[in-house]
């Protein structure tokens, strides 16, 4: 089920590159023939590309996608090729979930202040970010955990 | 523990983790996290948020999802497949004509699409059939395919160079300028390659149908209408970051909206096709972009560590000339690109080779090419030749892996070639940028 939620939330995301595909465009147009640039275009359009780019991890794990190097480990035997598919959910759940301590630590204090971009427009989406690299640690972690659990079921069912 | 230690466990970690088959972008963030725990305590984990979080902030790097998305926009249309219908046709009466129009289709498809996978895939559902049923010979018309498809990686607009410009901190339009030339010369060199051999062994390269060779040159010409429009995107998108107009993210939303806009001219445009051209740009970007947040953290606290600089050191202190320095560093290049991503490359062995090289007198820019040009060959040599994948998954079942990637050696020779050239005179790519400055 988390799996299906990661895909679907992050095919949802991919969206906000046909947003931030038109607000670029338009800004374009505003600077050469309207002579108006806006000031909150690029703000927007990192915000949104950032979140898609967090939310993108998980979605990839959720279908095996991320880049591997397979070489060795398609010679290895199966039963061994089952011991290191369960150690790369172990260590992927573990690094994302220790990040994931910090980065509420980090969450926490951008949301104490609540911290702002300081430019003129001046939005807080540092602190959405941060939440949002939160929430996307989180994904990927418990991901894994649901990967293994999976794993796990299909090694004695066999 | 010092610099040196710090070294030995990034390097020993990551390779045991990367042979294990950990996914790339966990390898390092996890090599990251021991590195950071080891050297300065649990405490440094949240600098590894922090990367995380810087580095998914630049306004640069959303050139690379647009890219990708006027790249797939520009195949869903079908305007590569026309490209090489008409191309193949136009470049008839040469010996190997085919194979000719097929990296040249290469070239102009490197320019709008810029994306490897897509054109190496593309190429594979029209040009391989094609040619196969010509009786064009299998192991040349594989490597022209593996070959002309890389070509993604050089022409401008390429990742491989905007990726570059992000860590080096250099021009992207510099770059782009710089590639130009050599990725013609690489382009020039298959075609010339293909011509040589059908001219020798005219079995290896059957000549078309009379019918084809009898089309009058008003009807061929006419063929090239429906190109006019792609054209204008490419020299619009390249244009205007050649000319300062637009920064590379602008530039590329320009080209989504002309490939839109050539999409729907020559009436491919279907709403279901836009969605899908949405899904599979932000399919592809998860994995690019996490092996570059992973890696950018680990490089940060490795150079935190000191290794950086110890290991830069390490190689500018080796006895030999400037060039043989270059060449060792371009050889290790090599060796990584057999066995690792051009991504991971980029960003893991760049904050280390760069200082050498620019300590050693040598023009980033340069550099970047020949980097550019190393990444080709990576994409080609087995046992990790990302082409050869792209190739198999859509090649007709009796074409097997082994088959593809003994066709490529003759065109890794051209590209060792080439880059020998552009390291000799680096005029060749040093010129048009000298003109935009």
């Amino acid at each position: 089920m988390l799996t299906s939620f990661n895909r679907r939330l992050g095919d949802a995301m991919a969206y906000v590159y046909a947003v931030i595909a038109v607000l670029t465009f338009g800004e374009v147009c505003a600077r050469y023939f309207f002579n108006s640039p806006t000031q909150w275009t690029t703000e927007l359009v990192i915000l949104l590309a950032a979140m898609h780019y967090l939310f993108s991890g998980p979605q990839a794990y959720a279908d095996n996608g991320h880049i591997r190097i397979t070489v060795l480990y398609e010679r290895l035997p199966a039963p061994v090729q089952r011991l290191l598919t369960l150690l790369e959910r172990a260590v992927v759940a573990l690094t994302c979930g220790l990040i994931f301590y910090w980065a509420v630590f980090q969450a926490e204090r951008a949301l104490g202040i609540p911290e702002r971009t300081g430019t003129n427009w001046n939005t807080p989406s540092p602190t959405i970010l941060k939440v949002v690299l939160c929430i996307s640690l989180a994904l990927f972690a418990v991901q894994a955990l649901v990967h293994l659990v999976k794993d796990l079921g299909r090694r004695n069912g066999s | 523990m010092g610099a040196e230690n710090a070294t030995y466990l990034v390097l020993g970690m990551l390779f045991l983790l990367i042979a294990l088959g950990i996914p790339l972008a966990i390898a390092t963030l996890s090599t990251a996290i021991v590195l950071g725990m080891s050297q300065f305590g649990f405490n440094s984990l949240l600098l590894i948020a922090n990367r995380l979080y810087e580095a998914s902030t630049n306004y640069i790097l959303i050139a690379v999802p647009l890219f990708i998305l006027m790249g797939v926009l520009m195949e869903k249309g079908g305007i590569a497949e026309r490209l090489f219908t008409v191309l193949h046709i136009w470049s008839a009466r040469l010996p190997g004509g085919m194979g000719v129009g097929c990296v040249v289709a290469g070239a102009i498809m490197a320019a709008m699409v810029g994306i490897v996978g897509a054109e190496i895939i593309t190429l594979g559902l029209v040009a391989l059939p094609a040619m196969l049923a010509r009786g064009y010979d299998k192991r040349l018309t594989l490597g022209v395919i593996c070959a002309s498809g890389s070509l993604g990686a050089m022409i401008p607009p390429s990742l491989v160079l905007v990726f570059y410009g992000l860590i080096a901190g250099e021009s992207i339009a510099q770059l782009f300028a710089a590639a130009l030339v050599p990725g013609l010369l690489l382009a020039l060199s298959y075609a010339g390659y293909i011509v040589a051999r059908a001219k020798l062994d005219p079995s290896l390269a059957p000549p078309p149908s009379p019918e084809e060779l009898n089309m009058p040159v008003r009807e061929k010409l006419l063929l090239g209408t429906s190109l006019i429009l792609p054209a204008l995107i490419i020299c619009g998108v390249l244009g205007s970051i050649y000319f300062g107009i637009a920064a590379p993210t602008e530039a590329a939303a320009i080209g989504v909206a002309g490939a839109l806009l050539a999409v729907i001219v020559n009436g491919r445009f279907r709403l279901g096709d836009v969605h899908d051209t949405i899904l599979q740009t932000g399919r592809a970007i998860g994995p690019v972009l996490w092996v570059f947040l992973g890696a950018n953290s680990l490089i940060s606290i490795y150079s935190l560590s000191g290794g950086v600089g110890y290991l830069a050191g390490l190689i500018g202190s080796v006895d030999l000339p400037p060039m043989g320095i270059l060449l060792v560093i371009v050889f290790m290049l090599f060796l990584l690109g057999m066995v690792m991503d051009w991504i991971g490359i980029a960003i893991l062995t760049m904050p280390v080779f760069l200082p050498v090289v620019l300590s050693l007198g040598y023009d980033p820019i340069w550099f970047g090419v020949i980097f550019c040009i190393s990444m080709q060959i990576a994409y080609l040599t087995p046992p990790i030749g990302a082409s050869a994948f792209y190739l198999k998954s859509v090649a007709p079942p009796d074409v097997t892996l082994s088959e593809i990637f003994s066709s490529i050696w003759p065109f890794v020779g051209l590209q060792v070639l080439v880059l020998a050239v552009v390291i000799a005179v680096p005029d060749l790519a040093l010129w048009l940028p000298a003109q935009m400055r």
